[in-house]
């Protein structure tokens, strides 16, 4: 089994706080998980997901617009973002 | 959970003023210190008050200030991350940095008009959105933009700081609508008059009409102000609006 990094433990980790604090019910989280369509965040869940990612990390990788926040679709997006 | 270098560290209330080292930013910074808040401000140069403060409290446990010119949004957005590192929260917010601009359209340059749209719009905008972060981060907050009473009413002379005060409103209302599900309100407060440094240049006959024009026959004080902004930091139940601290001039 593929181990994870440290950015996606902490991306994993963020997710399933904010799931708690803000009643969404989470199933398994994988790479290929939707945010919103599997995963049941809203978007203002994600802007609060990429809130406290971008406290922890100490970077907005969709601040420039190099990287497009309207890509941002799985999982695995999110964790590509900052490991670029 | 995340190894938490945004988790709280301090159970006293971070407040971001912009523009604190004179008028009313001052008297802001003020109240909120004697609350027992943290406050964090920035201005384009120092001032005594700023002096004062800083010498008090070298290590900036309450309090915090940088030397930027509001203009830099790069420099605005920094400063925003900064407090957050520093304190690890962020409460309220206070956009009061603003410049005044007047005179008739036609014959204001377009560098005052890019300056204006700059500090009183753009900046207000960048600033908000680094606070944002943290207030969404902690679920909760509190942000009010100083905007005037030239929003509200038509003014000859002030068209293009007019527009960039009721750019304020929109901002409020909508920002309001968007963050509200997270805790965080967005109001405004659109001052009149007031006695202040601002109103200085005014001569006898122009204060006296407009205290004319008051119902209330007197100008604001910055106290009135700062009263205003205390009763909105302090509840949770009022977003999106708009308070004319005025004495009635818009009514």
């Amino acid at each position: 089994m593929k181990t994870m990094s440290q950015h996606q433990q902490i991306i994993h980790d963020t997710l399933r706080r904010v799931a708690e604090e803000e009643g969404v019910q989470l199933g398994t989280i994988s790479d290929s998980s939707a945010l919103i369509d599997n995963l049941g965040f809203r978007s203002l869940h994600i802007a609060r997901i990429l809130a406290i990612l971008e406290i922890e990390f100490s970077r907005d990788p969709f601040a420039s617009g190099d990287v497009p926040i309207t890509g941002l679709r799985t999982v695995g997006d999110l964790c590509a973002a900052y490991e670029r | 959970m995340p190894n938490g270098s945004w988790q709280v560290r301090t159970d006293k209330r971070v407040v971001i003023i912009s523009g604190g080292s004179r008028g009313l930013g001052q008297a802001l910074v003020q109240d909120r210190l004697d609350a027992g808040d943290i406050v964090a401000t920035f201005s384009r140069s120092s001032s005594s008050f700023i002096d004062q403060l800083r010498s008090a409290d070298p290590e900036g446990a309450r309090f915090h200030w940088e030397a930027i010119d509001g203009t830099d949004l790069d420099g605005v957005r920094a400063f925003g991350m900064n407090v957050l590192r520093r304190y690890k929260r962020v409460d309220a917010l206070i956009n009061n940095a603003g410049v005044g601009l007047e005179g008739l359209l036609t014959m204001t340059s377009e560098r005052d008009i890019h300056l204006a749209l700059t500090l009183n719009l753009e900046s207000v905008i960048a600033l908000t959105r680094t606070c944002l972060k943290g207030m969404l981060a902690g679920r909760r907050g509190s942000i009010i933009n100083i905007s005037s009473v030239n929003a509200l009413r038509g003014h000859k002379g002030l068209a293009v700081y007019s527009a960039t005060k009721a750019a304020l409103l929109g901002l409020t209302r909508s920002l309001a609508s968007e963050v509200g599900p997270q805790g965080i309100t967005v109001n405004a407060i659109a001052p009149g008059f007031f006695e202040s440094e601002m109103v200085g240049h005014l001569t006898d006959a122009q204060r006296a009409r407009i205290i004319r024009r008051t119902p209330m026959r007197a100008m604001c004080t910055t106290q009135d102000i700062v009263d205003s902004a205390r009763f909105l930091l302090s509840t949770r139940a009022i977003t999106g609006q708009t308070l004319a601290v005025d004495g009635g001039f818009t009514c």
